[in-house]
């Protein structure tokens, strides 16, 4: 993703999470119903929930908490990263022989 | 009326919504975020298919308010009631699960046995070799937790509620058979009622004034795959493995598995044996699901009670309210707790009919 696509003048349709389809309005709003915290935030909204994991998101969302509240870069936290890295297909885990 | 409800879990938030719409004045204590333990862990199987009445009657009750919560509460919560169904791998399995589903049925609840033969049938997705057959409940089924979570805490603020995020309790101080305050990070708060839902942490909180719970930490592993067209219509509980599958709203397909009870010393770690584990599991039930990713795993810390009932009650202590479901059954007696339990706090005596609801197993 090009760094410029962050620098588009905010029009209220500019897309923070691509895999859950939600734009810079979507999480204000979420923070103005008083989800203010990173992990009740991601569970309300969704982001960080789909194939990236947070790995396109989060920044985003980060930002726009801190902008919002008016916080530091030092009281916003990253959310758990949970494994695997990348997605994995169920087949390949499995133990036994393939069909 | 001042209390102070410790842990905004499920089972906490329900009890101190139920406690603020009846005009007391409340405050939830949450070492972390609403949800943070393990009611956001859960996969949101709610079933009444229990091996006691006492579980039964309250997963019955629960059911029922879940369903209306959201016109009540005015929150979207997506309660959905396709059915749960316990496979039983082994024949001794089925017979416990025949004996329950005859106690359930006794109880007014609709489960129906049925042979491998006729679950193959009637889920063709479903690889039959696994078990030897079921009980179904139609009216159990699945809800999203953090919505429920969420639901409680809205209207809970709704009614003036307090919430205090990020504030670590403590301990306890007892006095004369009552309880004074509660020792907290922010400093000692007063009430005239504590109620301790704490979940895995109740244990710990109640050592400060001499009670001793007898429970097991036990940790349980859960992934997410990505999200596909909704198939999987029954929630599905593979016995005695104890492995619950369930397909979300969104479509992913959620698998929890109970692992070792090394969850005091561990903590909630996810491992890779897992992800085996279950991907072995998941695939041989529903061979469909091989070429499914898995997008991310997480883990979870279950307390156990030795017997395996929840620990409703004031234990002895005149102004303490402990309310702890045991095992992952939180979601599932959350509602029913929620309105007894306030009513019993406010009024000092339990509604009749509901004695047995609350009834508590003996401590060591």
């Amino acid at each position: 993703m090009h760094a410029e696509y962050w620098l588009v003048k905010h029009d209220g349709k500019k897309i923070v999470c691509f895999c859950e389809d939600l734009t810079e309005d979507d999480i204000l709003k979420v923070i103005k119903l008083g989800y203010k915290d990173i992990e009740s935030l991601k569970r309300y909204s969704g982001f960080s929930t789909g194939p990236c994991q947070g790995k396109t998101c989060i920044m985003q969302i980060l930002r726009l908490l801190g902008q919002e509240e008016k916080l530091k870069p030092s009281d916003l936290h990253l959310t758990t990263q949970r494994p695997p890295v990348d997605p994995v297909p169920l087949g390949v885990l499995a133990k036994g022989k393939r069909k | 009326m001042r209390v102070v409800v410790i842990g905004a879990g499920i089972i906490g938030l329900s009890i101190a919504y139920n406690l603020a719409k009846q005009g007391a004045e409340v405050t939830v204590i949450e070492n972390q975020y609403p949800g943070s333990g393990l009611s956001g862990r859960a996969i949101g199987g709610v079933h009444s298919q229990w091996n006691n009445k006492h579980d039964i009657e309250l997963a019955k009750q629960s059911r029922r308010i879940l369903s209306r919560l959201s016109t009540e509460l005015h929150f979207f919560i997506p309660f959905r009631r396709d059915g749960y169904m316990m496979l039983a791998a082994t024949p001794e399995e089925m017979t416990e699960l025949e004996k329950n589903a005859q106690l359930q049925r006794s109880l007014r609840i609709d489960v129906q046995n049925l042979s491998a033969e006729q679950i193959g049938k009637r889920y063709p997705f479903l690889e039959t070799s696994g078990f030897v057959g079921g009980t179904f409940s139609k009216g159990d089924g699945a809800v999203h937790p953090f919505s429920v979570v969420f639901g409680y805490w809205y209207g809970f603020e709704q009614h003036q509620g307090k919430m205090m995020k990020a504030t670590a309790a403590t301990g306890l101080t007892a006095k004369e058979k009552r309880i004074e305050c509660v020792e907290t990070n922010q400093g000692k708060i007063k009430a005239d009622a504590f109620v301790v839902a704490a979940g895995s942490g109740t244990r710990s909180l109640l050592k400060s004034v001499d009670l001793d719970v007898p429970t097991t930490f036990v940790r349980h592993e859960m992934l997410a795959t990505e999200p596909l067209k909704f198939f999987l219509k029954p929630m599905i509980q593979l016995n005695p493995k104890g492995v619950l599958i369930n397909q979300s709203l969104r479509g992913e397909i959620i698998c929890d598995m109970s692992r070792k009870d090394d969850g005091e010393t561990r903590g909630p770690v996810s491992t890779l044996e897992f992800l085996e584990d279950a991907a072995t599991e998941l695939t041989s039930l529903i061979p469909a699901t091989r070429k499914v990713k898995v997008l991310r795993e997480w883990a979870g810390v279950l307390e156990t009670t030795v017997d395996s009932k929840p620990i409703v009650g004031s234990l002895g202590l005149e102004n303490l309210w402990v309310a702890f479901a045991d095992s992952g059954k939180g979601i599932m007696f959350a509602p029913a707790l929620g309105e007894i339990l306030s009513k019993a706090i406010l009024t000092g005596q339990v509604e009749q009919g509901s004695e047995r609801l609350l009834a508590t197993p003996p401590l060591s």
